[in-house]
């Protein structure tokens, strides 16, 4: 029987299963929760997701599902069998744990003058999740915010999946705008419902996204973005009536899209550099946030450089044999005292444990290279709690009965495998980026992590197997949502507009992919070590 | 196991060349002093497959083999000749830049035997059309890593069947999310995983 892989949105869970098996199976296989009142009849009509691809309505899918839910790929899970890999979207499950919150630099907001009584919104668009600010604008007091996936993730969670999607399908370019107009729509409805203010009031709205999510949302042409030098269509800022974009909401707002850098750094790099005043800091600054795309600036004294290097998603768990999602039943953080028993382990939301998420992960690699189970070139030894495993070696995180867990959970030597690949290109393309710059690690005052993943990381463990460059822990500074904090500068101002624009033209891009020896540099960047690769 | 197969597949680069040296002293056949590294090469390919051995080694290996092959070189010219089972063009397909696998590849297929002809990272269907009709191969292998290059792949292979020769090659793929749906849709004829699997196929290609 042919297995198929079924990834279960939003909690990021994976698995290969015969493809006799239904969706509904799959799911309560990896014990997520689907409604479904009448066990998989088709009867009750509860069990409905979203599916990429879908397959043709069943008679129960037209029974019990409108003709415009049909079309948009919803179908329910008991129905049909997993004919080919497939991503699903259960709706109302446990939303995600998304951050919001990050620190800004000190410096004094400039609030421009005309503004009372008006509200806006500031957007960070991101490739996984969305997240909406609602501002008082008079005063730049914050009244609301909102967060959801981005409803693209089912075409495929990195930027390059969702762009070979818009130009392959007919219609793709189409539906992904649309997916993402309708979320914002939401996110806009729900802030101005739940701070009780009406439409016309909001009258600004602020966007920042990478360049793919740029493009994707404006509807513009992707191919010299997918492909090789990747450049961006637009690369100026943009102000835009909500209403031309396509927004049913707040269609008389005007909506501000951040200035793109390069290929893939965008216009939510830029509110980072904003939102710390790294173009005007005294001091050397390493900004990295660790997601898919890997952004990296360095600002030397308010001189700014910057790269991208493709980390992929093993941290957000999409490599990773268990990994997940940070949310309820993710495992947050491990660790290992004693490497003949069970590890200790902490479950968001004290439940039944799922699966590892980016932080566990890091915690995990650290602390068997720790225990001596995995060696400096990542190679997993034989040990009390190392098991044989259809996919090879690995680690017994819980058994069925172990740490509250109803099944097995393990790291394999493979996951090992893909933390030094997505860890060898954040290293590498730090200690490119510093060379360069003619910056040595002893010279880097600070260090600072955007992004959910720095927020939630064990910076000791994360120096410990080189995902960062070997510097004092004390350094490194998790500045959460930095590029949100952006966003709502832009929003509430003219001046950082055009400060963000000249930021944007004097940041000095490294095109990483041409850097001579960068296969040399990137080998030695994956071993499991708190040292400089160069 | 042999010593000298043994010590490569360990990667100990001191004793590898030592035990080269002596054997050529002591006037063993270099053919089979070279046949010994390969299957060393072989063990370190099988290893990295299994996940057992990862990027440092693999470089580490070709490193070892290729400087033995340095002291083995003039030798063996002497020998024998003309010995190469095949040619095969390879490159990264327009619109990559990712060639750590690639050159991976290439190191493999070199050790098994095989003339390579590296054309580089973002290369165009004509430069590929131009470098197989220059140098007769009668394999072409293209990288890609990124979802958007495999309409590129469909379009080198395109360029094949325009220029009259996609009967005089075969074809073979690899990166990433390459798998049998991507071969259907650009027609290629073999994909394979790992740089084990890329000279598993070119054998096939040439028997
Ligand atoms: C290292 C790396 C880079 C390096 C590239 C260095 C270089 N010049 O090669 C850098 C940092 C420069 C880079 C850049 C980019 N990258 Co990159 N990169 C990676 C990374 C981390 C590892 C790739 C790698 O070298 N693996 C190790 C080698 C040994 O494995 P391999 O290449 O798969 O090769 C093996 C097999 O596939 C096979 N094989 C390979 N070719 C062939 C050919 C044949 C014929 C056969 C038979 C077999 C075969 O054999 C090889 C050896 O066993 C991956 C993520 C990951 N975890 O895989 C992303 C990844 C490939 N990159 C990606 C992307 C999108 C990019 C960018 C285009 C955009 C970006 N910033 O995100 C940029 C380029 C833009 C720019 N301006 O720089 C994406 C592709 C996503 C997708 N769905 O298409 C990935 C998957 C990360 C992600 N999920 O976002 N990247
Ligand atoms: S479970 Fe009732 S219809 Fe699917």
């Amino acid at each position: 029987m042919p297995k198929k892989l079924a990834v279960f949105e939003p909690s990021g869970l994976r698995i290969k299963i015969d493809a006799s098996n239904t969706i509904l199976d799959a799911a309560r296989e990896l014990g997520l929760q689907i409604s479904s009142e009448c066990a998989g009849r088709g009867i009750c009509g509860k069990c409905f997701v979203t599916v990429e691809p879908a397959a043709n309505p069943s008679e129960a899918d037209i029974t019990h599902l409108s003709e415009i839910d049909r079309l948009r790929g919803i179908r329910l899970a008991c129905q049909h069998e997993l004919q080919t890999d497939t991503r699903v979207v259960i709706p109302q499950a446990a939303q995600a744990k998304i951050l919001m919150g990050g620190t800004a630099s000190s410096m004094e907001w400039n609030i421009d003058q005309d503004l009372t009584g008006q509200k806006g919104i500031a957007i960070d668009l991101g490739t996984t999740t969305i997240v909406a600010y609602l501002l008082d604008m008079e005063n730049g007091i914050q009244i609301g915010q909102a967060a959801s996936l981005n409803p693209q993730i089912i075409y495929g969670e990195d930027v390059m999946s969702r762009i070979a999607h818009a130009q392959k399908e007919e219609e793709g370019k189409r539906t992904l705008k649309d997916i993402v107009l309708r979320k914002l729509d939401e996110l806009i409805k729900d802030l101005a419902s739940s701070a009780n203010i009406s439409f016309q009031e909001i009258t600004r709205l602020s966007i920042v996204g990478n360049p793919a999510m740029h493009h994707l949302l404006l509807g513009l042409d992707t191919h010299s973005l997918g492909r090789s030098p990747y450049e961006p269509v637009i690369r100026d800022a943009l102000n835009l009536k909500s209403e031309g974009m396509g927004l049913t909401t707040a269609r008389d707002a005007s909506a501000y899209f951040a200035p793109n850098i390069a290929g893939f750094v965008g216009g939510d790099t830029a509110a980072f550099i904003l939102s710390q005043r790294l173009d005007m800091t005294d001091q050397i600054v390493l900004g990295i946030d660790i997601g898919t795309n890997g952004e990296i600036v360095l600002s030397v004294r308010g001189d700014l450089f910057c790269c991208s290097a493709a980390a992929g998603s093993a941290f957000e768990g999409a490599t990773i044999k268990h990994g997940m999602r940070g949310q309820e039943g993710a495992i947050e953080h491990v660790s290992i005292p004693n490497p003949d028993e069970a590890p200790k382990i902490y479950v968001i939301g004290n439940v039944v444990p799922r699966g590892l998420c980016g932080s566990a992960i890091v915690d995990i690699v650290a602390q068997l290279k720790a225990s001596g189970i995995v060696e400096v070139g990542g190679q997993m030894q034989g040990s009390t709690r190392v098991v044989e495993t259809d996919e090879g070696r690995a680690y017994l995180i819980t058994d069925p009965d172990e740490n509250g867990a109803d099944r097995r959970i393990v790291f394999t030597q493979k996951d090992v495998r893909q933390v030094q690949l997505a860890k060898g290109a954040i290293l590498a393309g730090a200690s490119i980026l510093m060379e360069s710059a003619g910056i040595g690690v002893s010279d880097i005052d600070m260090l600072l992590l955007a992004g959910a993943f720095g927020t939630y990381i064990d910076p000791r463990n994360a120096l410990a197997i080189g995902l960062l460059p070997p510097i004092d822990q004390e350094r490194v500074i998790p500045v959460g949502n930095a590029a949100g904090e952006g966003a709502k500068r832009l929003l509430l101002s003219t001046r950082e507009r055009t400060l963000i624009e000249k930021v944007v033209k004097k940041t000095n891009y490294l095109e990483l992919a041409r850097y001579e020896n960068f296969d040399k540099i990137f080998v030695r960047s994956t071993l499991l070590e708190a040292k400089m690769p160069l | 196991m042999n010593e000298l197969t043994h010590a490569l597949a360990e990667l100990e680069e001191d004793n590898v060349q030592e035990l080269v040296e002596k054997q050529i002293a002591q006037g063993r056949e270099p053919m089979q002093i070279l046949d010994n590294l390969k299957e060393g090469m072989d063990i370190v390919g099988k290893r990295f497959s299994e996940n057992e051995y990862f990027l440092v080694e693999l470089v580490m290996s070709a490193d070892i083999f290729n400087k033995a092959l340095e002291i083995l070189q003039p030798k063996l010219l002497k020998t024998q000749s003309g010995e190469k089972k095949g040619k095969v063009v390879i490159g990264t397909v327009k619109g990559d830049i990712h060639y750590i696998g690639k050159n991976l590849v290439i190191a493999f297929l070199k050790s098994n035997g095989f003339e390579v002809y590296d054309l580089g990272v973002d290369v165009a269907p004509e430069t590929f059309v131009a470098k197989i009709k220059e140098t007769g191969a009668t394999i072409l292998a293209l990288s890609g890593l990124i979802t958007t290059t495999h309409d590129v792949m469909r379009e080198t292979i395109e360029a094949l069947s325009t220029a009259g020769i996609r009967g005089k090659v075969k074809v073979m793929i690899g990166g990433c999310d390459v798998n049998q749906e991507v071969v259907d849709r650009t027609g290629a004829d073999a994909f394979g995983r790992d740089a084990v699997s890329a000279v598993e196929i070119a054998k096939d290609f040439t028997t």
